[in-house]
């Protein structure tokens, strides 16, 4: 065709790819470092987690505190059994996925810390110390394991974790898709269920 | 009916976009509710149905309108017509889109932006301070006067005296020195109830409170109701003893200043965030635009379509009337101005195809007219030496019969020649006059001139012959016979042109003329060429420079070329040869 010379459609072609990579690249954007250490024992038919957040944003935090902001952090447990699938390919099979939500304010009213557990129970500290030594730490958490419909039991736990430095409130969360420094996410954490091979 | 169907069918493309751009609507709809839904939920918005909305959709949908600016361009580049007039019309209305979205657009966000300044703006914020400032203030002072009354000096005398009394003797006695107290419980060592007094939901339900520390109780909120402690040990004759006191805040104090706290905290964030969620609120507005926007611009691209087909039919219809093809219609169901113009058009064509008709009537009887007298001088010509021959035979016969024999032969012999001559004629008259329908086939031009130019190479030694960019395969619906009948005439002339000495070049080239495809063939000679006296002439029939010629051969290929559907004409330049050219339709010869 006439108009395909080399340069045009090579210049074409880039302008075309970078049109794509904005889009893609805009549409996941990065959230900001967070790190997390996790670790889990087997107990009878449960599994006890826990999870240490490293790079925690403390400044941040405890001026959104001050401030009268509430902060949060949402843990994604996933209990999975992976092994061998179709022709042999490893494969993932999800059993169970849990949302769990830690959050942390300021009681003007009894001047202390309030924490929401993930297990409902609140918990008030008066000291940013210990604030911090109980809401960036899982410690223990149960959770029980379910069987794989094969009957396997579950041999891998993954875990996400993300730090809402300020709850926002809704729409305000529309910013969250447009900038990642609103809500910090750790990368998937793999544990492998101890007792249980691949 | 028909034409009922044809508008349907005419309009199925223009449908189809519309279909799609509800469709889009209606996705973009049910995408931007499912993100508002999962944004009140509090999900995480990078695992919604925010990806398909923002980035194959509309990739999708660009890709088509890129497709659509190609073509447009092609066609641009191919001089397709109307495809200017499409550029503007598609410009025209995609900048119309714009001009009305974008209004829209700063509207929309203005609207946005009003709404929340207005809803949240300084009053309320001033109002939620203050609510949340009063609660506290109530709050502090219900605690103070807890803490003031367990720490004053008349509290042990108070309960002193009311040892061994009754409960409602100590309540009667605490609640005249402390109004504010709601309940009050007084316990011994072992931690049994001794006297209490005031609302029952204020008294303790667990005994190891009892072994804090005096000063405040932690908080205990029982359904809606809040309970404010404070716990004192005290001492009388060595006995220890243990007073809780307890103050009742207003039903629904601990949820209403739950409520006015966030309602803080929400108001304080919308103030924090207000520039950024503006700016987020435009880019979200874009978001779900963009689709919209770019199916605007396929409907745009539909709509110039469909307004320029009946211009572009014109186009092409004026093109073939210009090339000569009075057959041409243009069909049309609309009833709109256009429409009324292609009427026009065609009934235009309609009267011209008439004319020409009439022309070419015309025109051939004034030919056959003058082949007529043509053909009546060109018979004249042998009769006179005929007459003049046997008049001379009779006239010896008369005035020396015994001389007759020396010139009877020589006389009868004169007349059997013009007699023979005049058979020739009339059998080329007859052969031009008769010339048969041409039944066509597909055949082979380069096979058909190399098929006239071999007898000739063999019997011409004279003649060289030059064969240029002559390639096989161009196939053509002609009568073999009659078309190798026309090279054969062309080279013939040729030949004799040169008198049997020169070099004869055979040419082919595919050409384009408007939307029509001809192979061109051109046969060349070096003779004398064509004096600008007689170019006019030469394909008139009987009209020959050479004294063995009819005439007739040039305007029987000329015939023959009509026949086909194609045009031959030359060029001649005296000294150094004449060409003639000929067109051949290769879509409908």
């Amino acid at each position: 065709m006439p108009w395909s010379n080399s340069s045009t459609t090579v210049l074409r072609s880039r302008l075309g790819l970078l049109l794509l990579a904005g889009l893609l690249g805009w549409s996941a954007l990065p959230a900001a470092a967070l790190n997390l250490e996790a670790s889990v024992e087997r107990k009878d038919t449960d599994a006890l987690l826990t999870i240490h957040l490293i790079d925690f944003p403390r400044d941040e935090v405890l001026k959104a505190l001050s401030d009268g902001f509430r902060t949060e952090i949402v843990y994604t447990i996933q209990v999975l059994r992976r092994g061998p699938g179709f022709l042999g390919i490893p494969s993932e099979e999800l059993l169970q996925e849990r949302i769990l939500k830690v959050s942390a304010r300021w009681d003007q009213f009894e001047n202390e810390y309030q924490i929401s557990l993930a297990d409902g129970g609140q918990v008030s500290v008066s000291s940013p110390g210990l604030l911090f030594g109980l809401y960036t730490q899982m410690v223990g958490f149960a959770l029980d394991l379910p069987a794989a419909p094969s009957g396997l039991p579950p041999n891998q736990i993954k875990i996400r974790a993300e730090v809402w430095p300020i709850k926002l409130v809704s729409p305000l969360t529309l910013m969250t898709f447009f900038s990642s420094e609103y809500r910090l996410q750790s990368k998937w954490k793999t544990l492998v269920l101890p007792g249980e091979g691949q | 009916m028909n034409q009922d169907y044809g508008s349907v069918r005419r309009l199925v493309p223009f449908l189809s976009l519309i279909v799609l751009y509800g469709m889009v609507i209606a996705l973009v709809l049910i995408l931007s509710q499912q993100i508002l839904s999962d944004i009140s939920q509090g999900m995480n918005l990078t695992e919604t149905l925010v990806l398909p909305l923002t980035l194959i959709l509309p990739l999708a949908l660009l890709g088509a309108i890129v497709y659509q600016i190609l073509a447009l361009l092609r066609d641009r580049r191919k001089g397709k017509p109307g495809t200017s007039l499409k550029i503007r019309l598609t410009l025209f209305f995609s900048f119309t889109a714009l001009l009305s979205s974008v209004p829209q657009a700063i509207l929309s966000v203005n609207f946005v932006d009003t709404t929340m300044n207005s809803w949240f703006g300084a009053n309320l914020g001033e109002a939620l301070d203050g609510g949340v400032k009063t609660s506290l203030a109530y709050y502090h002072d219900k605690a103070q006067t807890l803490k003031n009354f367990a720490e004053s000096r008349s509290l042990p005398t108070l309960l002193s005296s009311s040892l061994g009394g009754t409960s409602d003797h100590f309540w009667d006695r605490l609640s005249e020195a402390a109004p504010a107290i709601g309940t009050a419980q007084l316990f011994d060592k072992n931690a049994r109830l001794i006297l209490n007094g005031g609302d029952p939901r204020g008294f303790i339900k667990n005994p190891l409170i009892l072994q804090r520390m005096d000063g405040a109780l932690p908080k205990e909120n029982i359904q809606d109701v809040s309970i404010l402690r404070t716990l004192k040990h005290f001492s009388f004759d060595s006995q220890p003893y243990t007073l809780v006191m307890a103050i009742i805040l207003p039903d629904g104090f601990d949820e209403v200043s739950n409520k006015l706290t966030r309602a803080r905290e929400t108001y304080r964030q919308l103030q924090k965030f207000n520039d950024t969620f503006r700016s987020v609120v435009v880019l979200f507005y874009i978001i779900f635009a963009f689709p919209i926007f770019l199916i605007s611009l396929l409907i745009a691209f539909s709509l110039a379509d469909d307004i320029i087909r009946p211009v572009v039919n014109l186009e092409e219809a004026t093109k073939r009337v210009a090339e000569g093809d009075f057959s041409i219609r243009i069909l049309t169901q609309n009833r709109d101005e256009l429409s009324t113009l292609v009427g026009s058009f065609n009934a235009m064509v309609s009267e011209l195809e008439l004319s020409r008709t009439k022309i070419q009537q015309t025109e051939k009887i004034t030919a056959w007219q003058e082949i007529a007298q043509q053909l009546a001088h060109e018979l004249r010509n042998p009769l006179t030496p005929i007459k003049l021959s046997a008049e001379r035979i009779i006239r010896k016969y008369r005035t020396d019969p015994v001389a007759l024999e020396k010139i009877i032969e020589p006389a009868v012999h004169a007349i059997v020649h013009e007699v023979d001559r005049l058979d020739t004629l009339l059998k080329e008259f007859s052969d031009f006059a008769r010339l048969p329908t041409p039944v066509k086939e597909l055949a082979d031009l380069a096979e058909l001139v190399e098929e006239a130019c071999q007898p000739w190479e063999v019997s011409e030694p004279g003649v060289t012959f030059r064969r240029e960019g002559l390639q096989t395969g161009i196939t053509a619906l002609v009568d073999r016979k009659q078309m190798l009948q026309v090279f054969t005439n062309l080279i013939k002339n040729a030949v004799e042109a040169m008198n049997g000495l020169g070099t004869i070049f055979v040419r082919s080239s595919l050409v384009k003329k408007g939307y029509t495809n001809y192979c061109r063939i051109q046969v060349q000679d070096t003779g004398p060429g064509i004096g600008s006296e007689n170019r006019d002439r030469v394909f008139n029939p009987y009209f020959t420079t050479k004294k063995a010629g009819t005439g007739l051969g040039l305007s029987i290929v000329e015939r023959i070329i009509f026949d086909h559907g194609g045009s031959i004409w030359f060029e001649s330049q005296p000294g150094f040869g004449t060409t003639f050219f000929i067109d051949l339709n290769l879509e409908k010869a």
